[in-house]
């Protein structure tokens, strides 16, 4: 009760909630997790709730587990250990757009649809992942390291500068955020990751899961949004032909939008009706799919895709490829809303794409270089085949980055939530398709629920400094405990 | 001092005699001289010095390091001499040794080990049809040095911020002797990915401070990022000191713009960097032509020194002199990918000084003296036999800002310090301008170093307060202008130097 | 010490450290195994073994802060004077490298230090018997065979210890290109040892004694031109001499031409020309006698206008003979010439420098080894060089290695296509 009074003396009765519907909704994900409660469900809506509330656990011991985003997945935000959720999703100013320096600030309950749209006016887009779910926070995508559509080099470590609450409670900012006066009073406009001090504490945030800090805004880069593109759906039968052709293309650095799907999610993606459109997609649609977007610059668009047209029909020449279709069968003029889908989140009208087949979906993510995809493929199919799943009802993505110098790999796993057996059998089959790619050198760089007991066990020196430094940081162990390696 | 002998036969049983040496000799060519440091501060030469060769041998140095509270400090290239060390009785380690490299020229990354020169990388990759990054401060710096300390170099503007945009997995000995692995390489024996696993440990190490001598132990070797490059080859010619790359015109073109002010240069390199146009971009100062043309050979003009003042007294300074804001900003224009795409950046760069009303003019030859492989980082010292920079990494905007600081506050020591007139801001843009380098290039002789010092304290000590951020976001030097972060700082550093060893 | 005490600290204390001297000129390497210049810093790796560590050492030793220890010693000993450091850092700096290392060696005996029995050996030797070998004084003229030198002519052959006591054949050649090319030449009477090494391992008095020696009878036999075979020659005739007396180079009384140079500049007059075939692929080995330490020594005082030297005219490595030898091979019929990475100025050196070999042979060796290495993998079938002492190294090098390729002086192959 004490507690309950605290919280309310600080956010206000209408933002703290018991209620067990409340509760229940916070206690469980998409994932396979194990549904876990929390006391107490609690609304910040500034830096200085935050603060406090964190000043709060550290003196009752009572945990907290930040939230942003309306929807998750991976079972990392669910309370392992009971304690406060804090949601910040009613934190959710653009707080800055810098077209000149092409940076953006906002808060943690920013959108993808409400963060493109708004800098759409200006021409502008921050990169996407994936069409991500409409009430994904920004900022969780960027502390995630949610890779991007675009691989383009220039376009990667977006996430500069932060200001983040420390699990002591203390606020902090981070990189040339940090100066006296930021923003308004200062030199320094956010820029610089680096500092202050000898850390570049932004890549210290990222990937923690909440447990070494709070974001309570963040700086990420922005880039010129084309406002002329073309769309190129290449046909594979093979996923190997597919990556070799993204091998040769990405040398010549061409190109926006750069993604690899198998037909399952590409059907799944460009599905209006269903089953109807996805049944006749599947039936249409390539075993593999590069999807290439060509966008023109910001001056003479279109001598830009002329010139970068030509290159991609070069590469495809030496890679033997016959034609360079702009269409999907079936699906009349969707090459011209590619390019927007690519760049804003999932419609918030219709069921996520990832939901479409059978409710929901199970997410099977690494990283790997492109020529061991088919591997990993195969190892992947084998597996559910054990487990009586159907290889041909995963849906595989590859994201190159960078250049086509490592890629995400993705496996998507459909199934249906409310049938409890095939919940069961899927999480079996997840837990032996991931130890099965960690033989084979996949690297989850991200690992997410019983993911991170298999990462960490197998990193033995890494797991120690990663708990010497949340010894350091959260000495009373407030923050998202029970998660990673904490 | 001299090492405890114990520790001395320990540290011979690891290496061989052959490589550890205690010679006084052997320690004074290794002491670093600390230039450009506060001389309130003593600093020591090392009591020791000792070259390994594989990641398991510098492992078993620290470790005696610690058995016998055995300070240590290192280098890979030792390309610099601005450090020191404020502790006696330390131990040099010296990896340099440590040469070896392999290139996965499918998936662009190169694995390095400490002795590997930037430049070197970078040949190997020109083979390979690769680029590689070569940093400003000198072709033969390490690469793993200088990735994990600054490295930052010309085509930052294409190729990204600074080094740690390009280090992979991660291999480090920690102050207390463990090795760990980073990002891909904590599980496997591949180096393609740094990041995490989950938090990336990276942060703690691959940064802008002073990252290197060891100062949270030694790195050993990296995977780092390498980038498509094009087919034709850049053909070396000359003879030193006036070598050069020549490069192919379907593929490049360099072009000049010249705008009245600053600032109006800076509004241009904004624009360009949104159209996404060039490798590299930057402004260049009048000392850059003096010091281009000093190093003409012959004996009918004079060279070196000489024939940079003559230079910079008799044309390029008086000129310098009476337009102090005119601003020449330079791009290398890169046609990557398609025969096509050259001609596209140059219609649009013409599009963009047309509209800002300024002429972009293309240069006659087609050499690069020193962007690709670094050959003239030195040539700063040139002027007096001393230089130093102040160097600011933020928005080009906040850059024009701590240009004019630096420039009122060097009026003060002029002429210990040469004046420049004000001119000498040099703009160096990165990740198409989303960040840039401001380096204000000051000169002095031998007998005057502490001026160059001073101005350097002077800039920083002030810009700090004012909201300013330096290079070197040093939280000990700042002390309490960002809060308490030393002491953060302090109680992390102490998580993996418990003993304190490395140098602070 | 041939660098006044001020001059000598300024220049040593000019280093900046930024490990320039390690590496070739940067924007010529090519490669990871071709890269590096400095054979000490590449084979031992400790910083005192390297230009920049040499200079701290020099800064050290100066100020008191470090005797001549045994490593300084050694260190300073095993850099073989190549001159590449010198060439790298005047990239970008005024700092007489060279001249400091070699200072420093100066200083070290001129302190009456005790010599290397390498050295001591060879310095013994020259001093009893004029050549580096200790073999009589009266053999040295041996080499003649049935070749005719001119009573009186304004060309003289200076031979040089190795031609005339150990390869006698490429004295011959060098006389037969002579003769070929109508040019009537002397031989000295009394010729010494050029003293090259004697120099480099610092005894200045007996290097001037050499000096003044050769000078003399170089002027009484009234030859305007001295032509000699030998890379070592040639630069102390070109350079060590003038240092060592006070002079330019162009106020010497001779000219000092490499036969390189003079069968280039004949080829070009009509003089000579090469008729025979010559089948073979080449490489082309720059002595850094003959290279980037050849240029003409300008004597200058100390004068500086602050930080400016006033007067001075810089050597910078450019100026070195690379073009004249490669004229002449690429006008051999039949014969192939393919370039090693390290080249012109950037040549590693093949470990005859420096005296070096007197005091340290295995290294000698092992430097001369690594240039093989760069030959062979040009796919050349022969190295040639312009060293009569490079040759007989590399030819060791080749052998221990059983590398198969053929060594061969300058002289050599142009007498093959006379």
């Amino acid at each position: 009760m004490e507690i309950r009074k605290n919280l309310t003396e600080i956010v206000g009765k209408g933002n703290v909630s018991e209620a067990p519907e409340k509760l229940s909704a916070y206690s469980k994900d998409t994932s396979f997790e194990s549904p876990r409660m929390p006391k107490y469900v609690v609304h910040v809506e500034n830096k200085e709730q935050v603060q406090k509330i964190i000043e709060l656990t550290n003196k009752t011991k009572v945990p907290v587990y930040p939230v942003s985003s309306g929807i998750h997945f991976y079972g990392n935000t669910i309370p392992l250990q009971a304690g406060i959720v804090m949601d910040l999703s009613k934190m959710n100013k653009i707080l800055n757009i810098d077209e000149r320096n092409r940076f953006v600030r906002m808060e943690p309950g920013v959108t993808w649809g409400q963060l493109q749209s708004e800098l759409a006016k200006h021409d502008l887009m921050a990169i996407c992942p994936l069409l991500p779910h409409p009430q994904k926070s920004v900022l969780t995508s960027h502390l995630e390291r949610e890779p991007a559509c675009i691989p383009k080099f220039e376009y990667t470590d977006n996430l500069v500068t932060m200001e983040v609450v420390l699990p002591t409670g203390e606020l902090f900012r981070t990189g040339s955020a940090c100066v006296p006066g930021f923003p308004d009073k200062s030199f320094s406009q956010g820029v610089n990751i680096s500092g202050p001090g000898d850390f570049m504490w932004p890549r210290i945030f990222q990937g923690a899961q909440g447990t070494l800090g709070i974001a309570t805004w963040a700086q990420v880069k922005i880039e010129y949004r084309p406002k002329v593109d073309k769309t190129f759906f290449i046909p594979f039968e093979d996923l190997n032909e597919a990556v070799n052709f993204v091998y040769k293309i990405q040398r010549r650095l061409i190109g926006e939008e750069c993604l690899i799907l198998n037909s399952f999610d590409l059907a799944a993606i460009l599905a209006k009706k269903w089953p109807e459109d996805f049944t006749a997609l599947r039936k249409n649609l390539a075993p593999w799919t590069v999807v290439y977007v060509l966008g023109g610059g910001k001056r003479f668009p279109e001598d830009k895709i002329a010139y970068e047209e030509e290159a991609l029909r070069e590469t495809a020449a030496e890679c033997s490829i016959p034609n360079l279709p702009m269409s999907v069968p079936g699906m009349p003029g969707i090459e011209k809303q590619i390019p927007d889908m690519l760049r804003t989140a999932w419609p918030d009208n219709k069921t996520f794409w990832k939901f479409g087949y059978k409710g929901g979906c199970e997410d099977l993510f690494f990283r790997t270089t492109m020529d061991k995809t088919q591997m990993f493929c195969d190892t992947i199919n084998e597996v559910a085949g054990k487990h009586g799943y159907s290889p041909n009802e995963i849906g595989f993505y590859v994201q190159p980055m960078v250049y086509g110098g490592n890629c995400h790999f993705e496996a998507n796993f459909s199934y249906n939530p409310a049938n409890a057996d095939e919940a069961k059998m899927l999480s079996r089959l997840y837990s032996e398709a991931a130890e099965a790619v960690i033989s084979k050198g996949g690297f989850f760089s991200r690992p997410y629920g019983p993911l991170a007991d298999m990462v960490y066990r197998r990193t033995a020196n890494y797991t120690a400094m990663l708990k010497k430094l949340k010894n350091v940081m959260d000495p009373n162990n407030v923050l998202s405990p029970g998660r990673l390696c904490f | 001092m001299a090492l405890l002998k114990e520790a001395y036969e320990a540290l011979q049983s690891i290496v061989g005699p052959e490589w550890v040496s205690d010679d006084p000799a052997v320690c004074e060519a290794d002491r670093p001289k600390g230039r450009l440091r506060s001389k309130e501060i003593p600093l020591y030469k090392p009591a020791g010095s000792i070259e390994p060769i594989t990641t398991e041998e510098v492992q078993a140095i620290i470790k005696v390091c610690n058995r016998y509270k055995i300070s240590f400090a290192c280098t890979s290239s030792y390309g610099s001499d601005v450090w020191g060390i404020e502790r006696p009785n330390w131990l040099f380690i010296d990896l340099k040794r440590m040469r070896k490299l392999e290139i996965d020229e499918k998936n662009l990354y190169a694995v390095v080990e400490s002795g590997i020169a930037s430049a070197v990388l970078q040949a190997e990759c020109f083979r390979r049809n690769l680029l590689s990054f070569v940093p400003m401060s000198g072709g033969e710096c390490s690469v793993l040095g200088n990735a994990s300390y600054i490295g930052e170099g010309a085509v930052s503007w294409k190729l990204g911020d600074r080094g740690y945009r390009r280090v992979l997995g991660v291999e480090w000995v920690t102050p207390e002797g463990e090795i760990m692995r980073l990002g891909s390489l904590s599980m496997s024996d591949d180096y393609f990915c740094g990041e995490g696993p989950g938090p990336d440990l990276r942060g703690l190490l691959v940064s802008s401070g002073y990252g290197s001598a060891a100062r949270k132990g030694v790195i050993t070797r990296i995977g780092i990022r390498v980038f498509p490059f094009i087919k034709e080859k850049l053909v070396p010619k000359g003879d030193a000191p006036t070598t050069h790359l020549e490069m192919p015109a379907n593929r490049f073109a360099w072009y000049n713009f010249t705008f009245p002010t600053r600032k109006a240069c800076v509004d241009a390199i904004y624009e360009i960097g949104k159209c996404e146009l060039g490798l590299l971009a930057m402004t260049v100062p009048p000392w850059f032509v003096s010091m281009a043309r000093a190093r003409a050979t012959g004996t009918d003009k004079p060279t070196g020194a000489a024939g940079f003042w003559y230079d910079w007294n008799n044309v390029t300074g008086p000129k310098a002199k009476e337009d102090p804001e005119q601003t020449v900003g330079r791009i290398l224009l890169y046609g990557i990918g398609s025969d096509k795409r050259l001609a596209y950046e140059e219609k649009v760069l013409v599009d963009i000084c047309k509209s800002l009303g300024a002429l972009a003019k293309k240069s006659r030859g087609l050499q690069d003296q020193t962007h690709f492989m670094s050959a003239d980082a030195i040539v700063s010292n040139l002027a007096g036999g001393r230089f130093a920079s102040v160097i600011f990494f933020e928005s080009l905007d906040s850059a024009l800002k701590a240009a004019d600081l630096v420039t009122e506050n060097t009026k003060k020591h002029v002429p210990k310090i040469f004046d420049d007139y004000g001119t000498t801001n040099w703009f160096v843009p990165f990740e198409m301008a989303h960040i840039a380098k401001e380096e204000s290039l000051r000169f002095t002789t031998v007998e005057f170093e502490d001026e160059l010092t001073q101005l350097m304290f002077d800039c920083h000590s002030q810009m700090a307060p004012l909201g300013g951020f330096p290079m070197l976001p040093n939280a000990k030097f700042y002390g309490d202008v960002w809060g308490n972060y030393p002491e953060t700082e302090r109680k992390i550093f102490k998580i993996f130097d418990p003993n304190q060893l490395a140098p602070f | 010490m041939l660098l006044d005490v001020d001059e000598y600290k300024r220049q040593a204390k000019m280093c900046v450290r930024c490990s320039f001297c390690k590496y070739i000129d940067m924007n010529w390497i090519k490669s990871l195994k071709f890269a590096r210049q400095c054979p000490i810093d590449t084979r031992y790796a400790i910083n005192l073994y390297s230009a920049h560590g040499l200079l701290y050492a020099s800064t050290g030793e100066l100020d008191g802060a470090i005797p001549f220890t045994p490593k300084l010693v050694d260190a300073m000993y095993h850099c073989t004077l190549c001159g590449g450091c010198d060439s790298r850092c005047k990239r970008n700096l005024d700092c007489e490298v060279l001249q400091v290392i070699e200072n420093l060696r100066i200083k070290y005996v001129e302190q009456g230090n005790p010599l290397l029995p390498g050295h001591k050996e060879l310095v013994d030797n020259v001093r009893k018997t004029r050549n580096e070998y200790g073999e009589p004084q009266n053999n040295r003229m041996n080499w003649i065979g049935d070749v005719k030198p001119a009573e009186k002519a304004d060309v003289v052959f200076f031979v040089g210890c190795n031609a005339a006591y150990k390869q006698p054949e490429l004295a011959r050649a060098t006389a037969k290109i002579l003769s070929k090319a109508g040019t009537p030449f002397m031989v000295l009477k009394d010729e010494w040892c050029a003293g090259n090494e004697v120099l480099a391992i610092g005894d200045v008095k007996l290097a001037r004694d050499l000096a003044e020696h050769n000078v003399k009878v170089i002027k009484d036999s009234g030859a305007k031109t001295v032509v000699t075979g030998s890379a070592e020659c040639y630069k102390a005739l070109k350079v060590d001499y003038p240092k060592l007396l006070g002079k330019s180079t162009e106020e010497m009384p001779y000219v000092a031409v490499h036969i390189a140079e003079f069968v280039d500049q004949a080829i070009k007059d009509g003089k000579l020309t090469l008729k025979k075939k010559v089948p073979l692929k080449v490489t082309y080995h720059d002595a850094c006698n003959l290279g980037r330490l050849s240029e003409p020594w300008q004597q200058w005082t100390p004068k500086y206008d602050g930080s400016i030297p006033i007067g001075k005219v810089w050597r910078r490595g450019d100026r070195g003979i690379y073009d004249a030898p490669r004229n002449v091979l690429n006008a051999i019929p039949g014969a192939e010439l393919l370039e090693m990475e390290r080249i012109r100025g950037n040549a590693w050196g093949a470990g005859c420098t420096g005296a070096v070999n007197a005091a340290f042979p295995d290294f000698a060796l092992w430097t001369a080894s690594e240039r093989l290495e760069e030959a062979v993998a040009t796919g050349a079938e022969a190295v040639v060089t312009c060293s009569a002492d490079e040759k007989q190294l590399l030819a060791k090098a080749n052998e221990s290695k059983k590398a198969g390729m053929k060594i061969l002086d300058f002289a050599e192959v142009v007498a093959q296509a006379l």
